[in-house]
């Protein structure tokens, strides 16, 4: 079946989940996702294309926890995407690459060789535990003071990463880290297609996860203090809100999911190295940012809608050019792409779930309304 | 009683200055408000009673002087803490959370004020629903924030600050924008939170309210103390006249 044909039926099914009118009809929604998750890469043409749009996914939702409920709109994502890819190849399977072109006949197993759940947990924690280091002096900024901050981190983070250099004996060394050599993953599974379904399902899960994570935040306290010092940072601190500790733990939290969502791509690409083709892609920061807009930014469901929605422009863009038999069409696809996006950001700024508003069933009204404001 | 630890004094401001830059907003003030007490805070627009709320509640640090809260020193606590130990405050300004329904504006006060250590998120709903109750807003508990006339607004920001369960709360001119009937209504409500057992420090530019419901009040121009004492008194001295009406009509009221 066409990925087109999934992803749509994602879109749809989780905006049926989001609404809050009808409760069967949720739970109905609800059970249809859990379905489309199960089978869809059973039903695919093309399973390598449908695990990016998890890996996304949950990028998005650790950014929603930093940036959509606390206000705080972080632009380095990437710098913890980078540090979970890393991490998950470094613990999971490090091995050394040959280090000159002579050399390259016998390359150098020496694994850290951790269980790959051990590595994954690193691959949340070392993100989680640098976001810390990074946010207590960031997150004192605010606005845009902030977003250019951690822009400057996610610059900073491959650079840093390919000067650390090898640990341990200089002959001998335990494992090495760097721009030169780079790591090389073990595949998960023997073949490519068990590889992938692997993935798929790892991805799915934990993206299940996250989103009943995000709700189960946004029903707490934890939750309402981070909502509070999104709307107004100030009065939540005279409501007894400490922001610092909250808004330094939505910061660690997020750099954890985004880290692992790095890690599942470096399980996907077998290889991790500080280059923008690599795994230190700045678009990937932009990305998350654009998938919680378009579904809707701090929700709870925005982020899932979003993803699907996201992953369905890409996918038509992806096959434009042959549909029209056009392949000049490829050169447009981020231009139309920037284009959509920032239709959908000025005809619905609260993303597509205001489409299905908390009082009524589905409705238009609200898109025909911004049209009809912004275009005097 | 633990009053009598602290010789019938709840807050205790000493020689409180803030200067910015070279701005001094307020300068060596110093006055005490005893527990179950309500004082009126006057003054002219510029005099400084914002800013020594903001130092009270730890949103400003003083420059020199200290201020003390059943003696517990202030000064270098931060808001939050300030909060749970007891002390609310309303802004003059008000500052809804504007995306949050009214209801949930409120919760918050109840999760992380005074009383919202021992509460779950639903117990602080409940409690949120009282308060509302209490100010007249529970009709429009789910009405997002920026809904609410300004009228609204000024009771939300009391509501929430009374949903934190404070031994002591700021109000900073809570009435401004209402019209007579609202203000007789609002005069109720502060009697009514006193008489809960909150101490109260009203800062007020209505007079009718600040004699109406105020035992004793301070009064600030130019970051300066001029006048302390009860409502009336403090009306009649002449130098308050000059500070709020000018030295030519402080004139003409002498000579009749």
């Amino acid at each position: 079946m066409s990925n087109l044909v999934l992803i749509a039926a994602g879109i749809v099914l989780s905006l049926v989940a989001s609404q809050r009118k009808n409760r069967t009809l949720g739970l109905a929604g609800l059970a249809g996702l859990g379905l489309l998750l199960i089978a869809s890469p059973f039903v695919t043409e093309n399973k390598a294309t449908l695990i990016p749009i998890y890996i996304f996914g949950l990028a998005a939702i650790g950014w929603n926890i930093i940036g959509g409920f606390t206000g705080y709109a972080a632009f380095g994502q990437v710098a913890f995407y980078g540090l979970g890819a890393y991490a998950v190849v470094l613990f999971g399977s490090a091995r050394r690459p040959p280090l000159s072109a002579a050399s390259t006949a016998s390359i150098n197993d020496q694994t850290l060789g951790w269980p790959l759940p051990i590595a994954f947990i690193m691959a949340a924690l070392i993100p989680a535990l640098i976001a810390l280091i990074i946010g207590l002096p960031v997150l004192r900024l605010k606005g845009h003071y902030f977003a250019i901050a951690t822009l400057g981190v996610a610059l900073a983070m491959p650079q840093v990463l390919s000067n650390i250099g090898c640990v341990g004996d200089e002959r001998n060394p335990t494992f090495c880290v760097g721009l030169g050599t780079g790591l090389v993953m073990r595949p998960l599974a023997q073949d490519k297609e068990g590889n992938l379904i692997q993935l798929y399902f790892f991805g799915a899960i934990l993206m299940v996860l996250a989103v009943a994570g995000l709700w189960f935040i946004s029903r707490n306290k934890f939750g309402y203090g981070l909502f509070a010092i999104r709307e107004n940072e100030e009065a939540a601190g005279v409501l007894g809100v400490n922001a610092t500790l909250f808004k330094n733990a939505a910061f660690v939290l997020a750099a954890a999911l985004t880290g692992v969502a790095g890690a599942i791509q470096a399980m996907v690409q077998n290889s991790v190295a500080p280059t923008e083709d690599s795994i230190f892609n700045n678009s990937t920061s932009l990305y998350v940012i654009v998938i919680c807009l378009l579904g809707g930014t701090g929700t709870v469901w925005g982020p899932l809608i979003g993803t699907f929605i996201f992953a369905f422009i890409r996918e038509v863009l992806e096959k434009l050019p042959s549909w029209f038999n056009n392949p000049g069409l490829l050169e447009w696809r981020d231009v139309i792409f920037g284009l959509i996006v920032v239709l959908m950001v000025l005809f619905l700024p609260k993303g597509v779930i205001q489409l299905v508003s908390n009082k009524g069933g589905f409705t238009w009204r609200i898109f025909t309304r911004n049209i009809r404001e912004n275009s005097i | 009683m633990s009053e009598n630890a602290n010789n019938g004094v709840m807050l205790k401001v000493q020689g409180a200055t803030k200067r910015y830059g070279g701005v001094t907003a307020v300068s060596d003030i110093s006055f005490e408000v005893g527990p179950g007490e309500i004082l009126g805070l006057i003054g002219p627009n510029g005099a400084g009673k914002t800013t020594l709320v903001n130092m009270i509640t730890g949103l400003a640090k003083p420059t020199s002087g200290t201020i003390h809260y059943n003696n517990t020193l202030l000064n270098e606590v931060p808001p939050h803490k300030i909060g749970a130990m007891g002390i609310a405050r309303t802004f003059q300004i008000v500052r809804p959370f504007q995306n949050l329904t009214v209801l949930e504006n409120v919760a918050v006060g109840a999760m992380y004020g005074a009383g919202g250590a021992k509460r779950s998120a639903n117990q602080s709903f409940k409690k949120a629903e009282e308060v509302l109750e209490f100010v007249g807003l529970l009709p429009r508990k789910d009405d997002q924030a920026d809904q609410l006339t300004i009228v609204g607004r000024k009771r939300l920001e009391l509501a929430k600050a009374l949903a934190m369960e404070p031994q002591l709360i700021l109000l900073d001119e809570v009435m401004a924008g209402l019209r007579g009937s609202e203000v007789d209504d609002a005069m109720q409500l502060i009697r009514d939170i006193n008489k809960r057992g909150i101490t109260v420090l009203l800062i007020e530019h209505v007079m009718k309210v600040i004699v109406g419901v105020c035992q004793r009040v301070v009064v600030l121009d130019y970051g300066r103390k001029i006048a302390e004492g009860q409502p009336i008194e403090v009306m009649n001295n002449p130098v308050v006249i000059e500070a709020y009406l000018g030295k030519r009509f402080a004139k003409s009221q002498k000579q009749e």
